[in-house]
Formats: C-alpha cells, sequence, structure tokens
C-alpha cells in the first residue's frame, strides 16, 4: 500500500530547534458516565457516536478521515501508532472498547475511549502552534455539534481527571536541544521552565528517558488562564529555549569545532557504512548528523528527514515498513539498511 | 547553603511557585528543581494525585448520578462522572485549586452554551433598563408561575410601597 505524505514530511518553521507542535484536548459527552464508571454497552456506542462523524469531520477540515476499532488492530500496528505519537501508549494498553480516528495525513487522532472519552490531538511540524489550535478547534466544534460536551459554567470542560479540568488543552513542542544538554544545562532550563508552569520531558511523555536529545515542552496547568493564553506563554517560552539552544550551538561550534566535527562526521560514517543498528543508538547518530546539516558542517544533496527518519526505524514502524515480523539482530540489520538508503549523500566536503 | 528539598546537594537555582496568589519560594539543587518542573515522573498520576487530595476528609460522600465515592476518587484520581463535580461540592473545589492554582475557567465555551449566555445577558440588559417597578413586576410574574405564593405576596407588597411612594412624590 502506498502511503500518502504524512504531516511530519518537508520543512518547518525554527525546525533547527522545534521538530513539531501538538495540541490535545479532553473531551467527555454528557450523555455516558466517564471512563471509570462507563459499561461496556456505553463503550460501544460511543465508538458509534464517534465512527459517524468523520463525514462531518471530512467537511469541516477538508481532509480524509478514516474510522478503526482499535483495540482489533495487531500489537505491532498499534504499536507503531505510539511510536508515530497517534496514540499514547496507555491507550494502546488500555483493555476496553477503543477507538481511532484518523486523518490520512496523520495530523488529526481522536482516540475513543481513553482516560476521558474523548482526546483530540493535531500536529504540525516545526513550531505553529496557532495552525495547531486551529485545527484541533474545527474538529472540537464538529465533534461539539454533534455530540454535547460535559461541560460546567465554573470548571469549563470537565475531564475524568481534574489535572484536565477547563480547557482540557495541553500544547506541546518537541525539541532538539543538543547543544542545552551537552552543556549540561537542560536540568537548570527544567527548573526554570517549572517556574512559568511548564514541564519539560522525555519524548515518549511521562515516564521516559530522553533520547537523542529530544525534549518535549507543555503546559501544566488546564484551567484558569484562557487557551490563548497557555499558548501565548508557551510560545514565549519557546522562543526563548529556542534563542538559548542556538546560543549553546554557536558557543559549542566555535569553541571546540574540531571535536564537534569530528563527532558529527564520524556519526554520518557510522550510519552510512554500518550493517547492525540499535534504535537508541541510530537516534543518537542521527541527532549528530541532524546538529551537523543545523550547523552547516554538512551539506547535503538532498533533504534530510530526520524526523522522518526517526519513526521509521522504531521497531514497529520499521517492521511495517518491512512487512515482516522478526528478531533483534535482524532487526538491526533492517534499520541499518533503511538508514543506508535514506541517508542523504554528501556534497563538496574538503 | 544546602538544597531545601534533599538537603544534601548544594542548592544553585531560586524556585519560585506562585499558586492562586500564594507565592512559595525554595533553595533547590538541580537535581531536586529538575525533579519538581517534571511533575513526579516515576511515580503514577494516581498516587500523586491521592497524596495532594488525601488531606482532605468525608471519604464516604456518594454522587447520585454514578455512585462513585469521594473515597473511590481519592484512590483512582478519576471521577466517575460529571455531576461528580458537583456532588463533591467543596472538597473538590479545594483539590482542584490545589492541583490547578485556580478553580474559575476563563477559555473555550461551548456554542450551545453560548448562545444561551448570549439570550440570558439580552435579558439581564433589558431588565436593567426598566424601572424598579417593572423590574418587581416581570419577578413577581416568575413568582406565580413558579406558585412561589410567598415570593408572590412579598413583591406585590413592595410593589403597592414604590406605587404609593410614586404617587406621592408626584
Amino acid at each position: 500500500m502506498e502511503i500518502k505524505e504524512r504531516w511530519y514530511e518537508g520543512k518547518g518553521n525554527d525546525g533547527d530547534v522545534v521538530i513539531s507542535s501538538r495540541i490535545r484536548l479532553a473531551r467527555n459527552l454528557r450523555k455516558y458516565p466517564f471512563s471509570a464508571k462507563i459499561s461496556k454497552e456505553e463503550e460501544i456506542a460511543l465508538l458509534k457516536d464517534a465512527a459517524e462523524c468523520t463525514e462531518a469531520l471530512e467537511e469541516k477540515c477538508g481532509k480524509n478521515f478514516f474510522f478503526c476499532n482499535f483495540n482489533s488492530l495487531l500489537e505491532n500496528e498499534k504499536l507503531a501508532m505510539v511510536e508515530r505519537h497517534i496514540v499514547s501508549p496507555n491507550f494502546a494498553e488500555k483493555d476496553a472498547n477503543t477507538g481511532l480516528v484518523l486523518s490520512e495525513d496523520e495530523s488529526v487522532s481522536i482516540m475513543v475511549n481513553e482516560e476521558d472519552h474523548l482526546r483530540i490531538q493535531a500536529f504540525a511540524r516545526g513550531k505553529n502552534m496557532h495552525e495547531v489550535y486551529r485545527l484541533s478547534g474545527l474538529v472540537d466544534d464538529t465533534l461539539e455539534e454533534r455530540l454535547g460536551f460535559a461541560f460546567d459554567r465554573k470548571y469549563g470542560y470537565l475531564t475524568s481527571c481534574p489535572t484536565n479540568v477547563g480547557t482540557g488543552l495541553r500544547a506541546s513542542y518537541m525539541m532538539f536541544l543538543p547543544a542545552l544538554t551537552h552543556t549540561g544545562n537542560i536540568n537548570k532550563l527544567a527548573a526554570e521552565l517549572a517556574g512559568y508552569g511548564i514541564a519539560l520531558r522525555g519524548i515518549y511523555g511521562e515516564n521516559t528517558e530522553n533520547i537523542g536529545d529530544i525534549c518535549q515542552i507543555s503546559n501544566q496547568r488546564t484551567l484558569g488562564p484562557s487557551e490563548r493564553e497557555i499558548i501565548d506563554s508557551l510560545d514565549n517560552v519557546a522562543d526563548s529555549v529556542v534563542a538559548e539552544e542556538r546560543k549553546a550551538r554557536e558557543v559549542l561550534v566555535s569553541k571546540h569545532f574540531e571535536e564537534i566535527e569530528d563527532q558529527i562526521y564520524r556519526s554520518y560514517g557510522l550510519l552510512k557504512y554500518a550493517r547492525n543498528l540499535s534504535c537508541p543508538d541510530a537516534i543518537t547518530l542521527l541527532g549528530q548528523v541532524k546538529l551537523g546539516a543545523d550547523t552547516g558542517i554538512l551539506k547535503f544533496d538532498g533533504e534530510f528527514e530526520f524526523y522522518k527518519m526517526m519513526i521509521n526505524i522504531q521497531r514497529a514502524n520499521l517492521q511495517m515498513l518491512n512487512g515482516a515480523a522478526y528478531g533483534n539482530a535482524k532487526r538491526g540489520r533492517y534499520r541499518a539498511e533503511y538508514i543506508r538508503k535514506n541517508l542523504p549523500e554528501l556534497i563538496n566536503q574538503k | 547553603m544546602l538544597c531545601d528539598r534533599c538537603k544534601q546537594r548544594e542548592a544553585k537555582i531560586y524556585y519560585t511557585e506562585i499558586i492562586g496568589g500564594k507565592k512559595k519560594e525554595q533553595h533547590l539543587c538541580e537535581e531536586c528543581a529538575a525533579e519538581m518542573s517534571s511533575f513526579g515522573k516515576n511515580a503514577s498520576l494516581g498516587s500523586i494525585l491521592s497524596g495532594i487530595l488525601s488531606a482532605a476528609a468525608g471519604g464516604d460522600v456518594a454522587c447520585e448520578k454514578c455512585g462513585e465515592t469521594y473515597g473511590e476518587f481519592l484512590e483512582t484520581g478519576k471521577l466517575g462522572c460529571d455531576e461528580c463535580y458537583k456532588a463533591f461540592g467543596s472538597m473538590l473545589l479545594n483539590s482542584v485549586r490545589r492541583i490547578q492554582g485556580s478553580v474559575t475557567h476563563t477559555g473555550k465555551i461551548p456554542s450551545y452554551l453560548k448562545e444561551e449566555m448570549k439570550k440570558e445577558d439580552a435579558e439581564v440588559e433589558k431588565i436593567m433598563h426598566l424601572s424598579e417597578t417593572e423590574q418587581l413586576e416581570i419577578m413577581l410574574k416568575k413568582a406565580l408561575a413558579e406558585e412561589n405564593y410567598e415570593e408572590c405576596a412579598r413583591l406585590r407588597d413592595e410593589i403597592r410601597k414604590l406605587k404609593e411612594s410614586e404617587s406621592n412624590g408626584n
């Protein structure tokens, strides 16, 4: 099957530091109890309600939408969607009648029967939160009109857990911060951001380590400030993180040029010629190559699509690309082969 | 100076948190500050929540709609339905304030409610422009419709008094 272009293919704003922008909205229907008290019959009725909205979503958003019973997918298909951030790890493991509404370009996903009835997500590459908010808003309005959401004049949108009540909105930027990580400033940054009510964590949400110098920053509180205020303050923080990271890269490159240059070329060489690569190693090396591309140390004859490669070399997605299941050793070989094929060639380097 | 939290490493960061208008200041080491900011990376949300929430009592209060008790909520951190927010009243309100630093939504409103609120605003606006007697007459009509005869009597008296003073004034 040919896969159409996904939202993350191509270049985004401030793409040297900001990989992607994401919004998540937590919504519950008035007519059913929340997930802690919902019956199996009501779960199934909710799936039907959500599935019936796809046509209206297509009309409003101008994208193709699909619905599927998520819990009946194969384990590998589920995991591949976790790796692409379409669904949360908790959702993939949840023992319930879970459903998924997904746009063809994967820029909109709606998890059905998550911790809340609906978890609407929208994505864009680079730094583009206002566009993502517009898109998530279109989806929200379309669903609200048909399904009727639980809302209280005081508390706002009512959610299963009070940590999400109010706007139900979690806005996050995925950021590539190699210089701030290498200079040991990432903990200090996390502490500073906390003072603004903003959390900094590893890429796959809670409970994960920071792989390949990639972090996520997001708002912690959902009640009190309006959506616009939440997004504006996250944007301000993101802008200054971008500036700090660029400054740190400049210092790093100017002070330690030879060391950094050597490291970047070694990483490129490994990726280009290795025959067996583990996933964390590959992501770390790809990060080095991205740093090389961003700082102009490496010049390519084609587009170097860091995020796309990072997604495609992960276990389940790699397996989907190759259309077969295999063990660890074989997977390492497939991963190395994929990278050799997709890493662009260098041009005119002295 | 040693870190206020772990009391082992040297404090390097001056950490200020403002929740609900109350300022809390601490001197922290980098590790503790990072942990504070990532909000309990290794603990499950349920256990963090019950830590925050357990200060409140009243575990046997139950929601009439879904049957969830406040005790269940403390254990799982999850509410059973939209009515739970009303059923658990001020206990929940205090918890929400502790978690969110605020209890008042100022953001987006669903479109059906927007229409409703617009109508209410228009009504309030209309009433504001009426004389006091006219306002009371509207309230009287409403009380009559609701068969609230005590309120009717009270309003009738007030209207009579107002009319008397008006005619005296003229």
